[in-house]
This record gives C-alpha cells, structure tokens and sequence, in this order.
C-alpha cells in the first residue's frame, strides 16, 4: 500500500490539483481517493502500468468533480464577450509546472471542462452530461478557457524571451 | 500549427508531471484505512448486539401472555366448536352425545376407545371388529378435568344427515370403560370444549337439549348441570385426554375409524401413531367415523418472507449478515366423510433470526448482487386458525388465534439484488433456497412437508 501510494501519489496530487485549487481540498479528496483505491485494489483487473494509472487518475477526477459540485463552485457564464481567436501559443520550451499553474488559474468553470477535454479526453457531450449543463455550454466554456489560455502562454513567452 | 494540436499538447507535457503531496496526507490516508477495520470489528459488536436485542423481542413476543390453550371443542359428528360455537350448539351437542349413546343398542363395533393419550399407542391399532366400545357417553361430570361427555370422534357414524350412535352405555355390555379415571391412571384431562358466555339460548332449544337429556343413562338435568358448572367459569374447557405443554395438546382421541389407504396429497382419517395425535388432530381436522372413510386433502404455502438486515462488510467481498426474517407458511385441510366436511384454514408466523455469510458478486454504482447462505433459527409466534365445519346444510365456523411453539432450524442459501438507498441502507429481494430440519414438531405444516423449497425474501438492509 505504501509502496503504491509513494509511485502515485505525485501524479494524483497533480492530477487533483487541475482541478481543485484549494489544498486542504485536495488534500481530502486525495485522501477519499487512496481509500477507494486501496479498497478497489482487489478487484481491480491489472493490464499494465497504464491502466493502474488511468484507473487511480479516473478515481481522483470523479471526487474532484464531486467535491466542485458538492461546493457548488462550478458556475458556468454564458454571457460572456467572445474572445477573439489568437494564434496558436509555440511552447516547446515551456516548463510543465508553468502549465499546471495556469490551467490552475482558470476560473473554475473553464478549467473543469478544459480539462476533461483535453487531458480526459471526453467529448462535450459527456462532458455536458457529467457537469448538468448543455453540450454548447460546454464547448463555449472550453474555447474561452483555450484562448485564455493561449493569452497566458503567449505572455509567459513574450516575458521570458 | 492549429489550435487543436497545441492544446493536444498538454496531455503529453503533463504526462509525468508531478506535485508534492499534501502534508499528512499518507497519515490521513492510513487513519482513514485503520479505522475502516475498527468500523469492521465494531461491526460485529453492532451485529451480536442486534442479534441479541433480536433476541430479546422475539423472547418477549414468546413470552407474552396469552391465553392458555386453543379453544378447539369436540362435539358428536367430529364438529369442531371454537369460541366463535354458541353455548347452544356446545349444549346440543352434549345433549345428542347422551342421547345417541342412551338409545343406541350397545354394539361396540368399530369404535376405538376413547383414550387417554398416553393409552393411545395401544389402542389405535384395534380394529373396529375388536369388540371395544367407545365412551362417546358421559363420564362423571364431578370428575372435574376428565370430562369426557363427547369424544372427539369415536363412537358415531354419519349417516346421511343423520348422526347414529356407535356406542351404547358400556356398563349394560359389561365391557370395560376406556376411559378410565384419570387419577388411576395418572393421566391429566387434556380435551377442552369452549363454551361462550354471552350465548342464548332459545326456548325451543330449551326443550330440545331437555328432552334429549331425558334419555340419557345420566341423572336428569346432568347436561345442564355441567353446562352451568362450566359457564361460570371464563373460556371453559372440556379436556378429555393427557395434557402436555403443547398449545394444541388436545383431542388425542380422535381419528379413530375407518380409513382410506393414504395417498399423496390424501390423508386418511385412520391414526397412524399416536404421537401425531396431540395438534395434528387438532390443526388438521381429520373428520373420522366409524364405517365412512375420511379423506382429508392438505394444501401448503409460503408466503414471501419480509426481512430486516444487517450485514457487515468484512472486505470488499466477503460480509456478515444478520437480522429478522418474517414468514408465514399457511395449510389448508379439507376433510370429507360422508356429507360432512370440515375446512380448516391454519397460518402460522414466524420471526427467523439468520446468521449469512455473504459474498458480493457485483457491485454497480447503487446495485449490488451477492449470494449469501447459513443457518436461521425461526421462532413461531402466532397461529391463526379457521374451521368452517358443514354437515349436511348445517354450518359453522370458528376463528382462533394463538401461538404453538413450532420452532425451526434451517440451512438457506440466497442470491440477492440489492439497491443502494441511502448511504448505509438498502432495499432487496432475495430468492432463496431453504432446507428445514426434521424436528419432533407435531404440526403438518410447509416445512414438514416440503424441507426443502425456494422462497423469496424482500427487505431493507442496514449497511455498516
């Protein structure tokens, strides 16, 4: 248990923390996670190193999810200005902690979607099921929190040139 | 570059991107798995007490007052009275007892003795052509207890719509009384007959149970006199016979006469030993005579059993499980002789306390199917009995409740859907398989006649 908790515990504490800013929350989402994982070890069907990390990292996402709802913390604005379409950012370069903290710095709402999206691979569809809201909320969501995005690499970039 | 490619990116980048653990969240992790096991073994703590307090209300439910015996009567014709009987009907009939046994020339044929139980055994096996009378007369009325003023069943035929004496007074045969005095024999009376209190009597049936009794060997007025001595007394009973501890412990001596090879699903009114005597005569109304076969058709059932559980899981697969199953098994007897026939419609509740071992088979989101088997100790408590009794355009009826002690071991083996409700409670339904042991219970019932059965159980579990 501590040998697994020790290989994981890094990527899942990552992988929260996409989700949920606040650290004592994460920190108790964590915890209901590696609980969850331990009890669900048993009968978990092991197909390589990927599927344990998929599995442990679908477990943290769906408590990151449930913790936002629980704290109603996922408000979705639809009234929003259209951000205008920017070039796509280069960031070969780019630390993948700079990363993480800017999808951080996204609203809550922007980064949850972007998220699944992009790192959980769901469609807007599933996404709009998981989240209660329509499926073109969630594609709006999603390009707002891509260009805001976009703006904040270029800006690190444009900084650090 | 598009835009899409850029943020496909991401995944890649962040793949081994790691971030310091919270502070004391391995402890955090580890108090929140340790306690999880202390939930398990306090688990069992919360399943021995609920066992106990299970325990403890099926004993009070046991142990509740209640009235002391069955209000089953026997009168001539094998009809049986209950309190639902009028004073009337129990008179008559006593009345008729002694008038049949006064007018009829003694033959002695084919009545078996009215017999203590104890006497029973040796006596069910005498033919009716053994010469032996039966006592459908009556004893003395002083012999307070052993009261046998109408036998159950021996000593009359049903002929037609009339009801023929089998049995003269056996001191003009010079045969010996099978009905001895209980005090010589060491025998306590068992046999009751309920008489109501608040019965009227008409003035012609006055007169009708007054002239009967004018023929009979006893003194004058001896009928009324013991129908007075017993209406002073609440819920008076007859008892004719060996008393046990047994709710239904009377009316050993019926079943005597002729009868019918059994066959499946047929039971003749012969006696076959005399142990099944004490509350198969009385819960299954085996109508016997004299020359008439009797046939009695038995039907049995289940009824879905209603549970409330508790189990305790002790991993992810494996649980125990505990709790209170009701269930009610009822039998109907349909006894036939001549044109007489008697319903009796019996259903007896029981509270089962089990002992499962579960296995979880599937657990998906709020749905859960498992199989769980162990033993379960039933305690009967209460019986509901209805007797519906014809004879010729005659009818009467009799509606009991009481409480026979009935209990049961069993082996089940269940499989079981369970729907998640609440954080730790949960609806089922679970059929199942039970096999119920052999016990020296007396009663035909469900269980005896079919040990082993599917049943199905719904219920509410109680999670921890």
């Amino acid at each position: 248990m501590r040998l697994f908790y020790e290989r994981y515990v890094g990527y899942l504490t990552a992988v929260c923390s996409r989700y949920v800013v606040d650290r004592s929350d994460v920190k108790d989402i964590l915890q209901e996670a590696f609980i969850k994982i331990f009890k669900g070890l048993e009968s978990f069907e092991y197909r390589g190193e990927g599927s344990v990390r998929a599995w442990a990292s679908r477990i943290v996402v769906n408590d990151s999810l449930k913790s936002l709802k629980a704290a109603s913390r996922l408000t979705f604005v639809d009234d929003l200005p259209d951000i205008p379409e920017d070039d796509a950012p280069s960031f070969p370069e780019l630390p993948p902690a700079v990363v993480q903290e800017m999808i951080k710095a996204l609203p809550d709402g922007y980064r949850t979607v972007f998220n699944l999206f992009v790192f959980e691979k769901k469609s807007h569809r599933e996404i709009a099921s998981l989240l209660g809201i329509k499926e073109d909320s969630s594609a709006s969501q999603f390009f707002r929190a891509r260009a805001m995005l976009a703006k904040k690499i270029k800006a690190y970039l444009k900084e650090h040139e | 570059m598009s835009n899409k490619d850029w943020t496909d990116r991401l995944p890649e980048l962040l793949e081994n991107y790691t971030e310091a653990e919270p502070a004391g969240l391995w402890d955090a992790v580890r108090g929140g798995i340790v306690p999880a096991r202390r939930r398990v073994a306090a688990g069992w703590w919360y399943a021995g007490g609920a066992l106990l307090a299970a325990a403890a209300v099926v004993a009070v439910v046991l142990l509740w007052p209640v009235r002391p015996s069955v209000d089953v009567s026997v009168v001539p014709g094998n009809v049986l009275l209950g309190q639902g009987g009028s004073l009337t009907e129990a008179e008559e009939a006593l009345a008729s007892s002694a008038r049949l046994a006064s007018q009829t020339p003694p033959s002695g044929a084919g009545s078996l003795p009215l017999q203590p139980r104890g006497a029973m055994a040796a006596d069910a096996s005498a033919s009716p052509a053994s010469g032996r009378t039966a006592q459908s007369a009556i004893a003395e009325p002083s012999q307070r207890g052993w009261v046998p003023p109408v036998t159950a069943t021996g000593g009359y035929d049903l002929q037609g719509d009339s009801v023929q004496p089998a049995v003269a007074d056996t001191s003009q045969q010079g045969l010996t009384p099978s009905v001895a005095d209980p005090s010589q024999q060491g025998l306590t009376p068992s046999v009751e007959v309920d008489l109501p209190r608040d019965s009227v009597r008409t003035a012609g049936q006055e007169e009708a149970v007054k002239a009967e009794a004018e023929g009979v060997t006893w003194p004058e007025g001896a009928v009324r006199e013991e129908m007075k001595k017993r209406r002073r007394r609440p819920a008076t009973r007859v008892q004719v016979g060996m008393s046990t501890t047994g709710y239904f412990a009377q009316a050993s001596s019926v079943r005597s006469g002729v009868g019918i090879p059994s066959s499946p699903g047929l039971r003749s009114g012969l006696a076959t030993k005399s142990a099944d005597f004490n509350a198969q005569t009385v819960f299954n109304p085996y109508v016997t005579s004299r020359n008439k076969p009797s046939t009695t058709e038995a039907r049995h059932a289940q009824d879905m059993r209603i549970s409330l559980a508790l189990k305790v899981n002790l991993d992810y697969r494996w649980g125990i499980e505990t709790g209170i199953v009701s269930s009610t098994i009822s039998s109907s007897f349909l006894t036939t002789v001549g044109n007489t026939q008697s319903m009796q419609e019996r259903s007896i509740n029981y509270v089962g306390i089990p002992l499962y071992l579960c296995y979880n088979l599937l657990d998906w989101k709020k749905l859960g199917i498992y199989m769980s088997a162990g033993p379960m100790y039933e305690f009967s408590t209460g019986t509901n009995t209805s007797t519906t009794t014809s004879i010729g355009t005659s009818r009467t009826r009799n509606d009991d409740h009481g409480r026979y002690k009935d209990n049961k071991w069993s082996l089940n083996a269940n499989a079981g859907m369970q729907l998640q409700v609440f954080k730790h409670g949960a609806i089922f339904l679970q059929p199942g398989f039970s096999y119920h042991f052999k016990d020296n219970s007396k009663l035909e019932t469900f269980y005896t006649e079919h040990p082993a059965a599917f049943n199905i159980t719904f219920g509410y579990r109680l999670l921890l």
